[in-house]
């Protein structure tokens, strides 16, 4: 019975191996087959999958409810996914500005140059929605030391404008976006400086010649102050067939949420160059006078008359 | 009408061949081969095949299969457990 059964299991055994045997060579002529006759097997597969090709294409290409809702969830998670590597990279970047923040302090500090000059906190009374000329009035005059010509800061380095109207209670303030103004800025990135003007509607301009590479993101600052920044480049416009291009720049926080801001002491505009050409001749001929008691002579007789000669 | 889990899942990797989406079709394919012994996953490449014309250049899909079913079932056997009453897992 024990010789019988083993005999029989030794034959099933074999029987499988043949079966599979069998199976292996049908499946390796159909592949040859199919090396042999593409098309043929090529429509028998269209033929069969085409249930499994029409719902593949319905859920990959339908406006159906179904296939919609599936692939906006995935282009959703793929935005998400997205929106998490630029959050991080942000923060990183953050760091990065809070380091380099920190450094530029404790250089400021080993300098004795004050991390910000001195200022005055003011706050705004109007804004361009309710004043003329793109103005903003603050409630800080020149009681209070503001000066024609003061720079007007949002938050601790960002330039609003510059102040060009003073009462006793109250100023008003040139917005660097105001059309018609005009300064000088530096952008860093191309290290370079530009006129920049003032287009209206919250957005100013620099104009620089074709072939100076500026970039969205570049910060554009106000050269004659210590840490003034105007903003960013937001858009550029460059036409080839033109002989400049232009970087368009918007502020950091829009006007109509400023309620506080803060005024420099002194003002930044230049001063008349006939002026300061006076100025300055009048130092040079202080500075080339000869002073004679500084000179020891040898005799009151030559003393004398280097008198007369300066008289 | 009770629906096999085999067709299913059968039925499942073929649709997922036909749409490209060939790292899931993998992973189901790797767990139709732990449960069942997979020989008309031959045909599904076979058919697959058919339908991306490879097999006038080189009948990948058939081909694959073909060798991962012989391998899981050589392997197959060497991985199988049994419990303390002599029962397989």
């Amino acid at each position: 019975m024990k010789t019988y059964s083993s005999i029989t299991k030794a034959s099933s055994r074999n029987s499988l191996l043949k079966t599979k045997l069998f199976w292996l060579i049908v499946a390796i002529g159909v592949i040859i087959l199919g090396l042999i006759f593409p098309w043929l097997i090529s429509r028998i597969s269209a033929f069969v999958l085409y249930p499994f090709h029409t719902t593949s294409t319905w859920v990959k290409s339908s406006d159906g409810m179904i296939p919609l809702y599936l692939r906006s969830r995935e282009a959703l998670v793929k935005e998400v996914e997205a929106v998490r590597k630029e959050q991080a990279s942000q923060s990183g970047t953050q760091l990065s500005i809070q380091r380099l923040l920190e450094e530029n302090m404790q250089l400021r500090a080993l300098t004795k140059s004050s991390q910000v000059s001195e200022r005055l906190v003011a706050r705004v009374l109007d804004r361009p929605n309710s004043l003329p000329n793109d103005l903003l009035q603050i409630d800080q005059g020149s009681d209070h030391g503001v000066v024609v010509g003061a720079p007007v800061y949002n938050g601790i380095d960002g330039v609003v404008g510059l102040v060009i109207y003073v009462t006793e209670t109250y100023s008003f303030v040139d917005l660097f976006t105001s059309p018609g103004f005009l300064s000088t800025a530096y952008i860093i990135g191309p290290n370079v400086f530009a006129p920049i003007e003032g287009v209206g509607g919250g957005i100013a301009r620099v104009k620089l010649p074709q072939g100076v590479p500026i970039r969205v993101g570049q910060l554009v600052i106000l050269p004659g102050v210590s840490s003034a920044i105007y903003g960013e480049i937001v858009s550029i416009q460059n036409e080839p067939t033109q002989p400049e291009q232009y970087g368009y720049l918007a502020p950091s926080q829009g006007i109509n949420n400023l309620l506080y801001v803060t005024v420099g002491v002194e003002s930044i505009l230049n001063r008349e160059s006939a002026i300061f050409e006076a100025e300055m001749r009048e130092k040079i001929r202080q500075a080339t006078t000869i002073n004679l008691s500084n000179f020891s002579t040898t005799s009151s007789s030559t003393l004398g008359e280097a008198v007369e000669l300066s008289e | 009408m009770k629906i096999s889990w085999r067709i299913t899942t059968l039925l499942l990797i073929t649709w997922l061949l036909v749409g490209g989406l060939f790292i899931i079709a993998s992973a189901f394919l790797l767990l139709y081969l732990y449960y069942f012994r997979g020989y008309e996953l031959v045909v599904v490449g076979i058919l697959i095949d058919g339908y991306y014309q490879y097999f006038y250049e080189w009948p990948l899909f058939s081909l694959s299969m073909l060798s991962i079913v012989i391998l899981a079932n050589l392997i197959k056997p060497h991985l199988l457990m049994y419990n303390v009453n002599n029962e397989m897992v």
